[in-house]
């Protein structure tokens, strides 16, 4: 991992081009960094944590077919739960699409 | 753009050929590989439905499903913040023309099951397109990828 030091004010880029990515020290305030980025559009930017959850989250809600072609399905009770609290019209308003 | 699975998990084409095909644009996170996925559903299941994966070929038992639900009606106050990039990217316009769905997880824990509803990234779909995309939404801060929906 390259690590390089920088003041307030200072940038770094990273590719060049059409695809370069600038990446500057907004501000520093005691354990704070403001980072100012400036990168083309089809670059996503992300907080890693928040999209650690994300990812974490959708492998655990991943579910492999199992062999026999068996259903998976979800347990009566929170499936009836959840009926009862979803109003009807809203459930059933794509159906008609 | 949804298509009915029945019992037996045949599919019962009602829908144009195709239409519960979307396209993903960057596959889900952590799954940059589902790019084509489809939306199925059974009666018994609403408001539940599925996400799987486009089953090609012989790797039938090997497709990837995600239960998902729609939040209207379900989710109190549910209300995001989508980037003007995703906006643009998916070309939604108008919010009828948007489908939103967020993704169900089925926790077994060692008492019971707990079943969370992802709200920081939910699926956003042009339905026009059948263009979507999993966005993280800019107010991640006031919702759980977690969100509980029911515990034993």
């Amino acid at each position: 991992m390259l690590v390089l030091s920088r003041k307030e004010g200072e940038s770094i880029i990273i590719g060049s081009g059409e695809d370069e990515i600038l990446v500057k020290i907004a501000k520093i305030e005691k354990d704070l960094v403001k980072l100012a980025i400036e990168a083309p559009r089809k670059i996503s930017i992300f907080r890693k944590e928040v999209f650690d959850s994300v990812m974490e989250s959708n492998k655990e809600a991943a579910l492999r077919k199992q062999k026999g072609n068996q259903r998976l399905s979800l347990p009566k009770e929170a499936l009836r739960a959840v009926q009862d609290k979803k109003t009807k019209n809203t459930s059933a308003s794509f159906l008609q699409e | 753009m949804y298509m009915k699975l029945d019992q037996d998990n045949a599919i019962t084409m009602e829908m144009p050929k195709d239409a519960h095909k979307i396209k993903l644009v960057r596959g889900l996170l952590g799954f940059s590989e589902l790019r084509e996925m489809e939306i199925v559903y059974d009666e018994g299941e609403l408001p539940f439905m599925r996400l799987r994966e486009t089953q090609q070929g012989p790797t039938k038992e090997e497709a990837l499903e995600f239960f998902v639900v729609e939040p209207a009606g379900l989710i109190d106050n549910y209300s995001i913040r989508i980037s003007e990039d995703d906006v643009e990217q998916l070309n939604i316009s108008e919010s009828d023309g948007t489908c939103l769905l967020n993704i169900v997880t089925i926790h077994n824990t060692g008492g019971g099951r707990v079943v969370t509803v992802n709200l920081v990234a939910p699926l956003l779909i042009n339905k026009k397109t059948l263009k979507g995309k999993q966005v993280i939404i800019e107010n991640f801060n006031e919702y759980s990828p977690r969100h509980l929906l029911y515990e034993d």
